[in-house]
């Protein structure tokens, strides 16, 4: 009879749950829930979710630039169509990039990076990586390929990042926090000023959204709307120049908002410099800077806080 | 009232909501997947998307009821990367029955032995169905809750639960050489071999 499965069943099921090891639960207890996820150099991030803890990591960038050609031309304002070659030769690019920074740095595991998001502007592809415990973008063009990687643990932060290039100057420009207004959507943002000498400086913002949103605009400090690719959880976008985003346009299936974008005074790094690293303190969240000359770029040394 | 206080209270709310909830969500995880080092890292990962979304999830009125349903769906969408393990569930992670200490009492009843076939029967049901005797006869919730957390109607809830509990029956019919199966589910009742 029904009634006597039922029956039978809830006991089942209440005495096979009380049978698990009072252990599990305080593996579970014990875990932290708020590390910091790892981000992408050269930069640090900011979580906009709240309670989001300030924590480090560490990130490493190699740009390599290419032949003159006009700042970042074919750019445009919204994600265009990738052709299979486009994003097959970029991820190409990319993956020996990132081979080559993991030799570089002693850090390599042989983990592959696989790409989460990617955006497409003309002819340049940028692709958001991951290895499980390390995230990376990679930004290719006709004139360059910039690759960064980021990893670090809650406990402590080092930021660091190197540049090479054949140009007259290519490297980190700045590094920049993102914070939040808080709102739904962005679960965490972060932004990075990078410059080379054969395009120009550029900025690269990205971050994770919220699993119902389905699009992002972000709005320039010149008020020119910059649409990000957003899918899979993540959204990506970039922009010549050094022009900050203040405020996302976030679509999801119960209409728009907008969240507003705070971007603190950046520690500037010295411009044209080859590399360059920085350390974000938690918990005062002051940062400091220094560059030094790598590749044929520039040297330097400065130091700021935000 | 400063943000970081502000972040600081929100940690503080969630590490409780981490204390009181954790147990109950691995039974839960654990009943659903059959595996407790499964069911561990699902509710890890539960909990690590409750702690993105916190900011959010503090507001509603019931955290815990959606951290549950994080975690169905995190459930289901693993096993269905999983499926080969759909009709065939590794058992040896089960908690030993044997080593309740109420086993004499319930052994007077027949208890064990029912509890026993019980729950070799419910792994051989499929994730959903699993899920929905789960949701229904260990959390209590109603066909209309089920459904919310499925994603489906109750309609669905309905056939799904109706189709595993056939199933369990059907599991524990008697076999023709008799003996191995303790229990059959008649229109009168539940008679032991």
């Amino acid at each position: 009879m029904t009634e006597q499965l039922e029956a039978d069943l809830r006991e089942a099921l209440s005495r096979c749950a009380s049978g698990i090891p009072s252990d599990a639960g305080a593996r579970l207890r014990a875990i932290d829930y708020h590390p910091r996820r790892s981000r992408i150099s050269p930069r640090l991030k900011v979580g906009t979710l709240a309670g989001a803890a300030v924590t480090t990591g560490t990130v490493l960038s190699v740009v390599i630039l290419g032949g003159a050609s006009p700042a970042f031309a074919g750019w445009t304002a919204s994600p265009t169509a990738a052709s299979a070659s486009q994003t097959t030769s970029a991820d190409a690019s990319c993956q020996a990039q990132l081979a080559s920074l993991a030799a570089l740095s002693g850090s390599a595991d042989g983990t592959p990076w696989t790409a989460v998001a990617t955006d497409v502007r003309g002819p340049f592809t940028l692709v958001v990586y991951q290895d499980g415990s390390s995230d990376a973008t990679c930004l290719s063009g006709p004139s360059l390929t910039a690759v960064s990687t980021s990893s670090g643990s809650r406990a402590s932060e080092s930021v660091s990042g190197s540049a090479s290039g054949t140009g007259d100057g290519s490297g980190l420009s700045s590094i920049s926090r993102v914070a939040g207004s808080g709102s739904d959507g962005i679960e965490q943002a972060t932004v990075a000023h990078l410059d080379s000498t054969s395009d120009g400086a550029y900025t690269v913002i990205d971050g994770q959204l919220d699993a119902d949103v389905t699009g992002v605009t972000l709005v320039r400090s010149d008020g020119e709307d910059i649409q990000a690719s957003a899918g899979s959880g993540w959204f990506v976008a970039w922009w010549p120049g050094s022009l900050d985003a203040t405020s996302a346009e976030i679509t999801t299936p119960g209409g728009v908002t907008t969240e507003t974008l705070n971007t603190p005074a950046q520690p500037p790094l010295p411009s044209g410099s080859g590399s360059g690293s920085c350390d974000q303190n938690s918990p005062t969240g002051a940062t400091t800077c220094s560059g030094a000359s790598g590749g044929s770029g520039t040297g330097g040394a400065s130091t700021g806080s935000v | 009232m400063t943000q970081s206080v502000r972040r600081n209270q929100a940690r503080e709310e969630f590490e409780r909501f981490v204390a009181d909830s954790a147990d109950d969500l691995l039974r839960t995880g654990f009943l659903m997947v059959w595996d407790l080092t499964s069911a561990e890292d699902l509710v890890q990962e539960c909990l690590f998307r409750i702690a993105r979304r916190w900011h959010r999830v503090r507001t509603m009125e019931h955290p815990k009821a959606y951290a549950r349903q994080v975690l169905v769906n995190l459930a289901l969408d693993d096993a269905k990367r999983r499926h080969r393990r759909r009709s065939e569930l590794d058992l040896r992670n089960r908690p030993a029955m044997e080593d309740r200490d109420d086993q004499a009492a319930a052994s007077a009843l027949g208890m064990v032995e029912i509890t026993s076939e019980l729950i070799d029967a419910l792994g051989t049901l499929a994730p959903r169905q699993r899920a929905a005797l789960v949701l229904r006869y260990f959390e209590d919730l109603s066909e209309a809750q089920v459904a919310e957390i499925l994603g489906c109607s109750v309609g669905t809830v309905k056939s799904t639960t109706s189709r595993a509990l056939e199933r369990l029956r059907e599991a524990l019919a008697p076999v023709e050489s008799g003996g191995v199966r303790g229990i059959t589910y008649t229109n009168g009742g539940n008679e032991h071999d």
